[in-house]
């Protein structure tokens, strides 16, 4: 069962991924680009000064790519589901619900985790050719709460989108959109770096609220009038 | 063990009463049709037997468990046609056979690629761009390749054509009964239910009108048409007939009483006729002289 | 759930009613006269500005610029006001530039990332402007050249460097660093490095070989922050915290550590300014609700002091009006930090408890309106009795139905 459910889900959200894996390997290539300009016609300690004193992040552009990653992966994933209620047809397989429910959200996060590493990697290799290890840690640091803003949207939009009523999805949306920007408010470079196991934390532990909606649409909440 | 077991469900829609203290069960093996007009309450039955509702007050058991909770291996048994053949639109015909092949252990796939065969579709196309017709086809291929106990359809007919439906039906028919298998199926086509179900349960808002065998209610239930001496006195509404419809001299009458009762019954309240005659009805006549045209 | 809407809520919702309703407060700013060899008063009341002196005299705007002529100068020399000369030494605006400067700390300062690498200028190039050097440094168990366009370690030179540092008997791991880490300044002096032991070192690149100086520092004095200045007289090279809240000063040439008088001062809370001029300096120990100051003179002898108080933010209104609306706040900032983080204050006062009682009697006819059990909602009750205003939304936007 388990592999009919993911076969499933990944019908459902292999485009996204792709895009996305494009978008952000496309994004990366880019940053490299111009780090590669800055070290080579630039002075390079001029651009390392930049960097390291006066807290540029050439990663900057990153910024908002996981959180749409995020977004972008969490509609493939549940607006087939939402439309016409299909979520019932999951619902009526013959498996718990919540179990269900876990694995195709569990399936979801998997996938943006990978991507995510995907992001990382080319990162971390493309940084390590221009910087010490220092810079590269410090600016992992800063764009961490990013990727952990994207899987904390993507949970939530989950959540968002299985609720029944609109009343509650907007001010669940309210809410989101409130927990989700404490990740990317700006800040110093490493301004983060005490509360990442915090943010961490949170953002795993939103992926089981999703039972949540699960439940009020079971309970038929759309039909109570 | 009944197939379905629902006993005294009342449910609210907000203030509004949609029903209450519905009882009804569901021998393994009997077809049952549920018939009753928009809003009568057909869908807010279908969704607590599946467990899309919770009810005010009551039950319903599919195979002696609560349909709120229903285990896994009951929900394997049940095959259900969510109305307007609802499916994962996103899959082309072979990766919805793939994926539903996946999750039914005793998935035969033959029966759905009979009824595809009959389709013309491409082998890329997805459910989505395929016409109403099309779909249903599918909807109800991909349960019968389930091979369930049970099969809850609502609103199977839609979309279909006259030919697909009869088709279906006779299909259907003798599928469940070589098999045992019991069904339960709301329409609003009344002729194709009499062809196919046993038993019926007719709604209308806020009550149940009928419940029994379809043989029973036929013979039973009985439309009279009396042409009036006078049509000005007043006929009266109530007392023997379920049901009255006046145009002038013309009354049709239903009722569950025979033909001397009726004449008595119109002695007794001086109402003087011409003539009366019983009518013969078909399920789709008798079903709208019992709820009414309205 | 529902908690992550109260610590939503009591994020935002503070934050708004502060972005309305806050209120500005200005300290006092004290400064010394040389004219009248006590201190000027300058603060705002309810009705203006107000300009005293310790024993209560109030003097006008253009009285108190006669009075400051280190301050004003330029405004004095445009009216044609100003002296030639203050006790006896000529006053001209090169000199009086030259010794005015101003240092400020801020609690903050200390909880602020620092950078991870360093680089190291040269001290005496022999050209007017100073310039970035071509590598940074990396200082732990020992010190690393990196060269910015290679992005490889210069081997040769961090064996020199780390040779001199074991020399002048540093002792690795290095516990501070501290230096002005730009060329935005008039000279470069390096860096000063606390090591494993507790002493100070001074670092600098001159002509391309290493500069290390050994300070010793006393036992009972444990440095817990360092900041560097550039001042063009020359006279210090840093400010030193120490561990017990004291102040010291890094005199240039001789190394010498001398105290600054802070009494009271607390790093994590109170901010310092000191403004040095041609006389002395005026040190200011500014904090929640207090102000000290003291009068130093060019030999660090304390000339005079001056203490005032005013009312604690707690009781000014925008803090009390907080106070009947929310039992706490969340803030992702910190007044003593530069690093992001859940800081958590209670509000001052308990006028909240008021519409907490309120908002759970609302929430307990809502309930009743919908014929909810009491006892099955009171973990929500008890959260709006708790949390006011953030509890009873949050429980309001997350419906709570459970069917069994």
């Amino acid at each position: 069962m388990y592999k009919a459910i993911f076969y499933k889900e990944w019908l459902k959200i292999r485009w996204a991924l792709m895009i996305f894996l494009l978008l952000g390997v496309f994004a990366l290539v880019n940053i490299f680009l111009n780090v590669r300009y800055g070290v080579r016609f630039m002075d390079a300690h001029d651009y390392w000064y930049r960097i390291i004193i006066q807290g540029s992040n050439y990663a900057a552009s990153l910024k908002y790519i996981p959180l749409f990653a995020g977004l972008g992966l969490a509609i493939a994933q549940y607006f087939p589901e939402v439309l016409n209620q299909r979520i019932k047809l999951t619902f009526h397989l013959p498996i718990r619900e919540n179990k269900v429910l876990l694995m195709q959200q569990g399936f979801g996060l998997a996938a943006l985790i990978v991507l995510f590493l995907i992001y990382l990697a080319v990162f971390f290799i493309g940084s390590a050719i221009f910087f010490p290890s220092e810079v590269i840690n410090m600016i992992l640091v800063t764009i961490m709460p990013w990727f952990l803003g994207g899987l904390a949207a993507y949970s939530l939009v989950g959540l968002i989108m299985l609720e029944p009523l609109w009343l509650y999805r907007v001010l669940y949306a309210v809410i989101a959109y409130g927990f989700v920007s404490r990740f990317y408010i700006q800040a110093v470079p490493m301004a983060y770096s005490n509360m990442l196991w915090f943010f961490s934390l949170t953002a795993v532990l939103t992926v089981i609220l999703v039972l949540f909606s699960g439940y009020r649409f079971r309970k038929g909440e759309m039909h109570h009038g | 063990m009944y197939a379905i077991e629902c006993n005294n469900l009342t449910h609210y829609y907000g203030k509004k009463l949609v029903y209450e203290n519905l009882n009804f069960k569901v021998e393994e093996g009997k077809i049952l049709g549920l018939l009753g007009k928009n809003g009568a309450g057909k869908s807010t039955t279908i969704n607590i037997m599946n467990g899309f509702l919770h009810p005010y007050a009551g039950e319903c058991l599919i195979y002696g468990e609560d349909s709120q909770h229903l285990t896994p291996a009951t929900k394997e048994k049940i095959g259900f046609l969510i109305e307007g053949h609802v499916q994962y639109a996103f899959m082309n015909v072979h990766q919805i056979e793939k994926f539903y092949s996946g999750c039914y252990k005793r998935w035969n796939s033959e029966p759905y690629w009979e009824l595809l065969s009959k389709l013309q579709v491409t082998p890329n196309q997805k459910i989505s761009r395929m016409s109403c017709g099309q779909r249903s086809q599918v909807a109800l291929g991909l349960i019968l390749a389930q091979d369930p106990q049970l099969l809850v359809l609502d609103d199977f007919s839609m979309g279909l054509d006259p030919g697909y439906r009869r088709l279906f039906i006779d299909y259907l028919r003798e599928y469940a009964k070589a098999n045992n298998k019991t069904v339960f199926v709301t329409s609003h086509i009344i002729q194709d239910m009499e062809r196919l179900i046993d038993d019926l349960l007719i709604m209308d808002y806020n009550r149940i009108l009928a419940q029994q065998p379809v043989d029973e209610f036929m013979t039973k239930f009985r439309q009279y048409n009396i042409i009036l001496d006078n049509p000005d006195i007043p006929f009266p509404k109530n007392g023997l007939s379920v049901n009255v419809e006046q145009i002038r001299a013309k009354v049709s009458f239903y009722t569950y009483a025979e033909r001397k009762e009726v004449e008595g019954y119109l002695n007794r309240e001086g109402i003087p006729f011409k003539s009366i005659e019983e009518i013969n009805m078909n399920l789709e006549d008798a079903f709208i002289g019992l709820t009414g045209k309205y | 759930m529902v908690l992550i809407g109260v610590l939503v809520l009591s994020i935002v919702l503070p934050d708004q009613f502060w972005t309305v309703f806050r209120e500005g407060f200005r300290t006092p700013n004290v400064m010394y006269s040389q004219v009248i060899d006590d201190f000027i008063i300058v603060r705002s009341a309810e009705d203006g500005t107000e300009r005293l002196d310790p024993a209560g005299n109030s003097y006008t705007a253009d009285e108190v610029e006669e009075l400051l002529p280190l301050l004003f100068f330029r405004q004095l020399s445009a009216d044609g006001n100003m002296p030639d000369s203050i006790r006896g030494v000529p006053a001209d605006h090169a000199t009086i530039s030259k010794h005015r400067s101003t240092y400020t700390f801020m609690p903050r300062n200390i909880n602020t990332p620092k950078p991870v690498l360093l680089p190291l200028l040269e001290s005496q190039s022999g050209r007017v402007n100073l310039t970035l050097p071509e590598d940074v440094f990396r200082l732990n168990n020992r010190i690393e050249f990196i060269v910015a366009e290679t992005n490889t370690v210069d081997k040769e030179k961090s064996i020199r460097f780390n040779d001199a540092l074991v020399d002048a008997g540093f002792q690795f791991p290095a516990r501070l660093i501290a230096g002005i880490p730009t060329v935005m300044k008039s000279r470069d002096e390096g860096y000063f490095i606390k090591d494993n032991s507790g002493d100070l070192f001074h670092l600098k690149k001159v002509r391309g070989k290493p500069y290390v100086r050994h300070i010793s520092v006393p036992d009972h004095l444990n440095i817990v922050h360092i900041e560097c200045v550039d001042m063009r007289t020359e006279e210090l090279y840093a400010y030193l915290y120490t561990d017990d809240n004291e102040v010291y000063i890094l005199l240039e040439g001789a190394y010498y550590l001398q105290e600054l008088p802070v009494g009271g001062f607390n790093r994590h809370t109170d901010r310092l300014r000191v403004r040095h001029d041609m006389f002395g300096k005026t040190i200011s120990v500014i904090g929640d609700h207090s102000l000290k100051v003291t009068r130093i003179d060019d030999a660090y002898q304390v000339v005079d002091t001056y203490e005032t108080t005013w009312e604690p933010r707690q009781k000014r209104s925008d803090y009390q009006l907080f106070s009947w609306l929310f039992p706490f706040e969340v803030s992702m900032e910190a007044p003593d930090s530069r690093y992001v983080g859940m800081y958590f204050s209670f509000a001052h006062g308990f006028g909240w408890l008021v519409l907490h009682l309120l908002l759970a009697g609302l929430l307990i006819y809502l309930l009743k309106r919908r014929n909810s059990s009491l006892r099955k909602n009171s973990i929500d009750l008890a959260l709006v009795l708790l949390t006011g205003i953030f509890g009873f939304i949050a429980v309001r936007v997350f419906p709570n139905k459970f069917y069994d």
